[in-house]
C-alpha cells in the first residue's frame, strides 16, 4: 500500500523540486530570447542589404546568442550562489547540519 | 615529364611541424599513464567497488566540473562541430546556443536528488539506483540491458574517432609511414584485418591499448583525473587557436566582412586532356589546386593515380572555388603547357549557390536542403536537445552520484558554465576565421581542426604549437571513451554478476572480474570497428538519443514522483526505447539508410520523451503502488531530523 502521508517530507526533495521549477523557467526564458531575437534579426534579414555587425559579430549573433550567453553565465552564477540550498546529502551530513542549526 | 611530376609534387607538399606533434603526443601519453598509475595506487588502499566505479564519492569542485565537461565534449566537439562551422558559417552559433544553459539544466535538474538517493541506496551505477528505489531486480536488469546496448554503439563511434584523429596527427611522419608499411605486411594474414586500412589499424591499436590499459588499471579515479588534464588541454588549445586565428585574419570584423562576401563552392568533375601521352604513372594528391581552361580554380577531392598512355584522364572529382584569393591562385597548378583542364560537370548547393551573405545569416548554406542548414524550428529543437538530452545521459548521472556535497555541486555548475563559454563560443569564431585562412576544405571538412592548427602554428613561426593544439581533440575523444568503457563494464560486473549471479562474491573476485570485463569489452569494441560502419556520426546520434530517451524521464520520475510504480518505471524505459527504435525503423524505410525519421519535423528526442512519459503515467495509474516503506525511505524526512521534530 502506498503511503499517502510519508513520515515527513525530505527537505532535499522539497528544495530540489523548487530548484527544478526555477531551472525550467530560466531555460524557457533563454530559449525564447535566443530563438526570438535570432529569428527576428537573423531569419528576417533582407538578403539585398549588407549584414550589420556589432564588435565584429553579425548583429543577430551578438544580440541573439552572445549577449544571452553572457546573461546565462550571470544568471547561473546568481542561481548557484543565492537560490540553490546547501542541502546535506548523506544521513550523517543531515544529522550534523541539524545539530549545527539547533 | 619529370618537370610535371615535380610541379605536382611541389603543389601538394605538406608543411613541417609533425615531429612537434609527435613529441607533444608522447608527453601527453606519459601524463595519462602517470595519472592512471597514481589512481591505481590510491584505489588499492580503499574498498574496491565504491572506489573503482565511483571514486569513493569524493569528487571536489575541479574534478567534478572538469570530468563532467570533458566527458560531454567528445570528439564531435573538436572534429564534427568545427567541420559544420566551416561548412555553414555563423548559423552554427544558433545551432550550439543551447550550451549556454546546459550546465544549469544537466546538473541542476537531477544532481542533488540523484546524489542523495544514490547515497541512501548505496548505489554506484545508474541501474543500482533504480533497483534500490523500486526494490526490484527486474528494474535493474532492464536498465542494465538498455544502458549496455546503447553505450556499446557510442563506444564504437568514439574508438573510430580517436583512431582517425591519431592518423591525422601522425600521417606525415616517416617513422609512422614505416610502421604502416610493416602493418600492411602482416594484416592480410588475419581474416578480420584483411580489408582494414593499415594506417587506421595501427592507430586503432595504439589508441585502444592506451585507453583500455589506463581505464582498466585506474578505474573511475583515473578516468576523472585524466578528464581533468584533458579538460585543461582542451581549453588551452582553444584559447591559443583563438588568439592566432584572430591575429592572422586581421580581427573579427575583417573575418565577418570577408565571410559576408563569400559564395558557396560547387562540387564537380574535371578531365585533363594531355597534349602528348604520359610515359609513366602520375600521382595527384588530394587537395591539389589547379587552374582550368575557363580560368576557374578547382581543388582535387581524392588522391588519383593517372595511368600512362591515356590521352584523357577519367573524370576527377573536384571542388570549384568561387572567388579564390591571390594565395590560392598563386598556389594552383597551371597545366596549360601539358594539357587542357576542362570542367565536365557541376553540382551547386541546394541553398545559397551564387549568393553572398549566406555564411553570416541563418539558415546558412546547404548542399542538400532547399530550406538551408538550420530552420528556426530546428534551432528551437536543438535548444531543447542539448540541455535535456545531456541531462538524460547515464554518464552524467554517474558523475552526479560522485561529488562530495552540495557546495561542490553549486560551484561546479558555475565553473562548467564558464568552461563551456570558453570552449564553444571561441570555436565558432575560430572556424569562421578558418574559412578565410584555409579555403577549399569542403573536400575534407572533418580535417579542418588539425589542418588549421598546423597552418596557424606555421604562420606564427611556432610549428611546435601544432602538437599542443591537436592534442585537444584527441583529449576530448579519450575522455569520452574511458567514461563509457567504465560504464559498460560496471553494468556487466556490478548489475549482472554481483547483483544477480553471485551476490556473495568476494571483493577479490569482483576486482579481477572487473579488470577482465573492462579489457574484454574494450577488445570487443576494437574488433567491431576494425571495419567501421559507414554512418558513424549517425551511430553517435542513435546512441545518445536512445540513452536520453530511455533514462531521462524514468530517472526524473523516480527522483521526483512518489507515485510511479515498478511496472511504470519499466514501461517508461521501454517506452522511450521503443519510440526511439520505431523512429529509426521508419527512417530506414523512408530514406533507405540508417537515419532517424523526424515526425512532424520535430527533434526525434522529443518523441522519445513523450513516449517515455506517456507509458510511465499510464502504467503507473493501473498497476500496484509501491510499498510505503520504499516511499518513506526515499521521500520521507531522514530519521535524524524526525527525532529532532
Amino acid at each position: 500500500m502506498m503511503s499517502k502521508h510519508p513520515v515527513g517530507t525530505d527537505p532535499v526533495y522539497q528544495n530540489s523540486r523548487r530548484e527544478t521549477f526555477w531551472i525550467l523557467l530560466i531555460w524557457a526564458a533563454f530559449a525564447l530570447w535566443v530563438v526570438g531575437v535570432s529569428g527576428w534579426l537573423g531569419f528576417g534579414h533582407d538578403p539585398d542589404t549588407p549584414v550589420k555587425t556589432v564588435f565584429g559579430f553579425p548583429a543577430w549573433v551578438f544580440w541573439g546568442v552572445a549577449i544571452p550567453w553572457l546573461g546565462a553565465n550571470i544568471i547561473i552564477f546568481y542561481f548557484a550562489s543565492k537560490v540553490m540550498k546547501d542541502d546535506p546529502l548523506s544521513d550523517g551530513a543531515a544529522r550534523d547540519s541539524s545539530n549545527q542549526s539547533s | 615529364m619529370e618537370s610535371l611530376q615535380n610541379l605536382i609534387a611541389d603543389a601538394s607538399a605538406k608543411g613541417q611541424g609533425q615531429n612537434a606533434a609527435l613529441i607533444s603526443f608522447a608527453i601527453y601519453m606519459l601524463f595519462v599513464f602517470a595519472l592512471a598509475w597514481l589512481a591505481g595506487r590510491i584505489r588499492s588502499k580503499k574498498e574496491f567497488v565504491s572506489e573503482y566505479f565511483l571514486g569513493s564519492r569524493g569528487l571536489g569542485v575541479w574534478a567534478f566540473a572538469l570530468t563532467f565537461a570533458a566527458t560531454n565534449a567528445s570528439g564531435g566537439s573538436f572534429m564534427g562541430f568545427p567541420a559544420l562551422i566551416y561548412t555553414h558559417g555563423w548559423v552554427l552559433a544558433l545551432w550550439i546556443a543551447g550550451y549556454m544553459i546546459v550546465p544549469l539544466v544537466t546538473t541542476g535538474l537531477l544532481a542533488k536528488r540523484l546524489n542523495q538517493v544514490s547515497r541512501k541506496a548505496n548505489a554506484v551505477t545508474v541501474p543500482d539506483i533504480l533497483r534500490a528505489r523500486f526494490g526490484s531486480a527486474s528494474v535493474g536488469l532492464v536498465a542494465t540491458s538498455l544502458l549496455t546496448f546503447f553505450m556499446f554503439f557510442y563506444l564504437l563511434a568514439q574508438f573510430k574517432g580517436g583512431s582517425v584523429i591519431l592518423a591525422t596527427l601522425l600521417e606525415d611522419l616517416d617513422f609512422f609511414q614505416s610502421a604502416v608499411t610493416w602493418v600492411a605486411g602482416w594484416k592480410g594474414n588475419f581474416f578480420l584485418t584483411q580489408s582494414t586500412e593499415p594506417d587506421y589499424l595501427l592507430c586503432l591499436m595504439l589508441f585502444a591499448t592506451t585507453v583500455i590499459v589506463y581505464t582498466t588499471y585506474g578505474g573511475f579515479r583515473a578516468v576523472v583525473w585524466t578528464d581533468v588534464m584533458q579538460g585543461l588541454v582542451m581549453v588551452i588549445g582553444v584559447m591559443v587557436m583563438l588568439v592566432l586565428a584572430l591575429s592572422q585574419v586581421g580581427g573579427l570584423s575583417k573575418a565577418t566582412e570577408q565571410l559576408a562576401e563569400m559564395k558557396p563552392p560547387q562540387m564537380g568533375t574535371i578531365t585533363i586532356q594531355w597534349k602528348s601521352s604520359l610515359t609513366e604513372k602520375l600521382s595527384i594528391q588530394k587537395g591539389t589546386w589547379m587552374h582550368t581552361d575557363d580560368l576557374r580554380i578547382v581543388r582535387i577531392a581524392n588522391h588519383v593515380v593517372i595511368e600512362p598512355d591515356t590521352p584523357t584522364t577519367p573524370e576527377l572529382e573536384v571542388l570549384i572555388q568561387p572567388d579564390p584569393g591571390q594565395k590560392v591562385k598563386d598556389k594552383a597548378l597551371n597545366l596549360s603547357e601539358w594539357g587542357r583542364v576542362n570542367i565536365t560537370s557541376t553540382l551547386p548547393y541546394a541553398r545559397g549557390d551564387g549568393q553572398k551573405g549566406v555564411y553570416v545569416t541563418p539558415p546558412g548554406p546547404s548542399k542538400n536542403e532547399d530550406m538551408g542548414f538550420l530552420s528556426l524550428g530546428m534551432a528551437f529543437s536543438f535548444f531543447v536537445f542539448w540541455a535535456f538530452g545531456g541531462a538524460g545521459q547515464p554518464s552524467n548521472m554517474v558523475r552526479q552520484m560522485a561529488f562530495t556535497d552540495s557546495r561542490v555541486l553549486k560551484r561546479s555548475i558555475v565553473l562548467v558554465s564558464v568552461y563551456y563559454t570558453a570552449i564553444y563560443f571561441p570555436l565558432i569564431i575560430i572556424f569562421c576565421c578558418a574559412r578565410v585562412i584555409l579555403p577549399g576544405m569542403e573536400i575534407e571538412p572533418d580535417r579542418i581542426m588539425p589542418a588549421l592548427a598546423r597552418t596557424l602554428s606555421e604562420n606564427a613561426g611556432m610549428p611546435w604549437l601544432t602538437g599542443l593544439i591537436v592534442a585537444a581533440p584527441f583529449a576530448a575523444v579519450m575522455s569520452s571513451v574511458d567514461s563509457f568503457l567504465l560504464m559498460v563494464s560496471s553494468g556487466v560486473v556490478r548489475d549482472v554478476y554481483h547483483h544477480h549471479l553471485n551476490p556473495n562474491a568476494s571483493e577479490k573476485r569482483v576486482k579481477w572480474l572487473t579488470y577482465i570485463v573492462t579489457a574484454v569489452i574494450g577488445v570487443a569494441a576494437v574488433m567491431a570497428v576494425l571495419n567501421p560502419p559507414q554512418y558513424l556520426q549517425n551511430l553517435i546520434v542513435f546512441a545518445t538519443g536512445g540513452l536520453a530517451g530511455c533514462f531521462l524521464m524514468p530517472m526524473a520520475l523516480a527522483l521526483y514522483w512518489p507515485g510511479i510504480t515498478r511496472a511504470g518505471i519499466i514501461a517508461s524505459m521501454l517506452g522511450g526505447c521503443i519510440t526511439h527504435l520505431v523512429l529509426y525503423i521508419a527512417g530506414y524505410v523512408i530514406h533507405q539508410e540508417f537515419k532517424v525519421y523526424s515526425f512532424l519535423n520535430i527533434q526525434p528526442f522529443l518523441w522519445d520523451i513523450i513516449g517515455s512519459t506517456f507509458f510511465a503515467l499510464l502504467v503507473s495509474k493501473i498497476t500496484k503502488p509501491l510499498d510505503a516503506s520504499l516511499i518513506d525511505r526515499f521521500f520521507g524526512k531522514p530519521k535524524q531530523l524526525q527525532r529532532k521534530d
